[in-house]
């Protein structure tokens, strides 16, 4: 039932004209997704992870495990002040990353114009 | 034991066969004298009345030494005039044949094989018997061949020439045949004995290889060895089958080597590492396809294509074999349980495959075969059966220590399961004032979540429910850690004890989390809530959206704020883990929040029971607690 867990990186400019480095995910998030996940964001170069947005529009599922490496990577980012946000997940994800707290070290949104217009 | 006894009756089936080796013919009559011999086509060479005078005429002695290296295919006919013998179920047996045939008696096709130009079908033929009609005893006896370009060079002019046509009785012919066949069979004894040792041992590999996926040695030795039966069964049935057609046999029987020999390569690469080098895959690919293309070659009648096709084996061959012997001695000098068995093994195949290929090309004073009592062994088969009994003895060696970690790890599992089953209480203690109900049920033989129900001595009740993110040993043990850190909790705040359990946690979870909702119900219905990124909990089937902290374990000091709300006798509390809102069918559908919260009133093994139907996942505890009439 459990698919792979793919990353893909791409560039783009938030509203204030400044870079923003896209994480897009594609499959279901899990304990095997640490290379997809914490791996792909340790090897931006630095200069790409001052502003990240992470794309969950193409991810299924997220179990506690992968939950956990999200939030390694949000709590990475918080001491480095980098600014994450997101943007794409289902709604029941979207209250699940609520419950969890993740919300206070990034700001959801509901699709990815808006979530660049806040950059 | 029916296994047991069915060999030693085959093979004294096949020792009795092999009394009449000795007995022979005895109305007979080998046609050795002078043939008349044209090549071309004309239908009208059959005809007895033809003066082939003129023909070139070949002596036994010569047709036996012909060896022409031009002009090789073709269709060639050959005529002798004999004396039947004095039988009277006369017939006339053919030596192997590559190619296509028909033999005319007096003027009158008996029979043939395959088919000529412009639709050519070629066949290996071993011996074939044609029967003659009764008749005159003065024949005209006319063979009609055409000759394969790629047969082997004896058979120089599309019969073998080790065996000149014979003419005698049927019965008396058909019977050697059938001793010849059987004498046949019996010297296929070894190579059928290693054959089904390949079997056995490929068997063994690929389910080593399905109980540990990860391992690819095993499903490449597997491949090998499934494949080394299918050659070794080929070889088998082109020597035994009366005849068979070339084309797919040629392309079958090359595409089964070629896979064979691929696979023994990347089996080489992952005793090399678990993932087979580039160069290893790059090398094992091209001998595959260098083999295929020899068949392809053969199948077409291609000489150049053959010969380049063989050059490249030329290539592909010793760079197989230096690693062969490079992964046979760095096998050897490593000090791995079994490491001298498998690099005798490899060793061996690495020879017989060096002798199946060229060796002999080059040096033709070596022995094919090996005599054996009553059999004979070809010698690259018997490289290989050293391989497949050395292979044999590593893979039961394995088996037998992959089972008996298997046993050790499902005793620590179960251990672990006893100690979580005195953790995790199978009921919930005696809680006067409240009815507490609970069920849990997880995904693996242990699990990662947990739930405690503390009653004290003033009437309050402390009910904490958590999930360690992960499943099975590892999350179980956080469990028992937490567990041990909460019979010591001096706290009953809701908002020190997930502090206190977080202090405890840190650095112990290894990157996971722990979620946690607790809840202190004092005697008149006050209850405080805080939240460690748990899933809120329900009263009365609505969820109560409590301030949310950070999960146990991620960071030092986290707030996690307190929420109070009063409960009145006949209300209801629910607690659940994620394994109930994220139960998932078939289709990836979520359980979900919505279902959670309309069956929130049901008894906690009601809800427990509908998530598990829908699709469990992950650990399952749900827990309800009802506050009763004073």
């Amino acid at each position: 039932m459990q698919t792979e867990t793919k990353a893909n990186v791409d560039k783009s400019v938030g509203a204030s004209g400044q870079p923003v480095t896209i994480l897009r995910f594609i499959g279901d998030i899990s304990s095997t997704s640490r290379d997809a996940v914490l791996g792909t964001y340790q090897n931006l170069p630095e200069a790409d992870r001052a502003r990240i947005l992470l794309d969950f529009s193409k991810v299924e599922y997220i179990n506690s495990s992968g939950i956990a490496l999200i939030i390694q990577m949000l709590l990475a980012a918080s001491k480095s002040d980098q600014i994450i946000r997101a943007f794409g997940l289902t709604p029941h994800f979207q209250k699940v990353f609520t419950m969890v707290g993740i919300t206070k070290y990034t700001s959801l949104f509901p699709d990815e114009g808006t979530a660049k217009a806040s950059f | 034991m029916p296994r047991k006894s069915a060999f030693p009756l085959w093979l004294v089936f096949l020792l009795a066969s092999a009394r009449g080796f000795a007995a022979g013919p005895e109305i007979v009559t080998e046609l050795d004298g002078a043939w008349a011999w044209q090549r071309g086509d004309n239908p009208q060479w059959a005809d007895p009345s033809l003066d082939d005078s003129a023909w070139p005429k070949m002596s036994a002695q010569a047709f036996a030494n012909v060896r022409p290296t031009a002009q090789r295919d073709g269709i060639f006919w050959y005529r002798q005039r004999v004396q039947a013998p004095l039988a009277e179920d006369l017939a006339l047996e053919l030596g192997p044949i590559d190619g296509a045939c028909e033999v005319f008696v007096n003027g009158s096709r008996i029979g043939g094989i395959g088919a000529f130009p412009p639709h050519a079908e070629w066949y290996s033929a071993r011996n074939l018997l044609f029967p003659i009609p009764p008749g005159s005893s003065d024949l005209l006896i006319a063979i009609r061949v055409y000759r394969w370009k790629l047969a082997p060079q004896w058979y120089s002019l599309g019969i073998d020439t080790a065996q000149l046509p014979v003419l005698g009785s049927e019965s008396v012919l058909q019977n050697d045949l059938a001793l010849r066949h059987e004498r046949l069979l019996l010297r296929q004894f070894p190579a059928f004995e290693i054959g089904l040792l390949c079997l056995i041992v490929g068997c063994v590999a690929l389910e080593l290889y399905r109980r540990d996926r990860t391992d690819v040695q095993h499903f490449w030795l597997g491949i090998a060895f499934v494949f080394a039966f299918l050659d070794g069964s080929g070889g088998i049935l082109s020597v035994t089958t009366t005849a068979f057609p070339v084309l797919p046999f040629m392309l079958a029987a090359t595409a089964v080597n070629g896979i064979e020999q691929c696979a023994a390569v990347l089996f080489l690469g992952a005793c090399i590492s678990r993932r087979p080098p580039l160069f290893v895959k790059v090398l094992g690919v091209a001998f595959m396809a260098a083999i295929m293309l020899t068949g392809v070659a053969f199948a077409i009648a291609e000489q150049p294509l053959a010969a380049t096709a063989n050059r490249s084996i030329d290539l592909w061959l010793p760079a197989s074999v230096i690693l062969g012997l490079a992964v046979a001695a760095r096998t050897a000098s490593k000090r791995e349980p079994n490491a001298p068995v498998l690099a005798i093994g490899v060793t061996a195949y690495e020879v017989s495959l060096v002798w199946a290929f060229r060796l002999r090309q080059y040096l033709p004073q070596l022995p094919a075969t090996i005599p054996l009592g009553p059999f004979e062994a070809r010698v690259p088969d018997l490289g290989t059966g050293v391989f497949a009994v050395c292979m044999f003895y590593v893979l039961v060696k394995r088996f037998l220590r992959l089972r008996e970690e298997r046993e050790q790890l499902g005793q620590e599992f179960e251990a672990a399961r006893r100690v979580q089953t005195l953790l995790v209480p199978a009921r919930p203690p005696e809680t006067p004032g409240f009815v507490v109900n609970a069920d849990y049920t997880p995904a693996k033989e242990v699990g990662g979540d947990f739930y405690q129900i503390l009653p004290a001595g003033d009437g309050s009740v402390l009910v904490l429910v958590g999930d360690v993110s992960g499943k099975g040993l590892r999350a179980a043990m956080l469990v028992s850690h937490i567990i041990g850190g909460l019979r010591h909790e001096p706290s009953r705040r809701p908002s020190e004890v997930l502090q206190h359990l977080n202090t405890a946690l840190m650095g112990q979870t290894d990157g996971g989390f722990v979620t946690c909702g607790c809840a202190l119900l004092d005697k008149g219905g006050c209850v405080t809530l805080a939240n460690a990124g748990h899933i809120y909990p329900y009263r009365n089937g609505e969820e109560l959206e409590v301030p949310s902290g950070l999960p146990l374990g991620l960071i030092a000091n986290p707030a996690y704020p307190e929420t109070r709300i009063q409960i009145v006798p006949g209300d209801r509390l629910t607690f659940v883990s994620d394994g109930v809102v994220e139960a998932r069918n078939a289709k990836g559908e979520l359980f979900g929040f919505d279902r959670t919260r309309q069956l929130s009133m049901q008894p906690a093994d009601a809800i427990s029971r509908a998530a598990q139907s829908f699709g469990q996942d992950d650990d399952i505890t749900v827990v309800t607690i009802a506050m009763q009439p004073a």
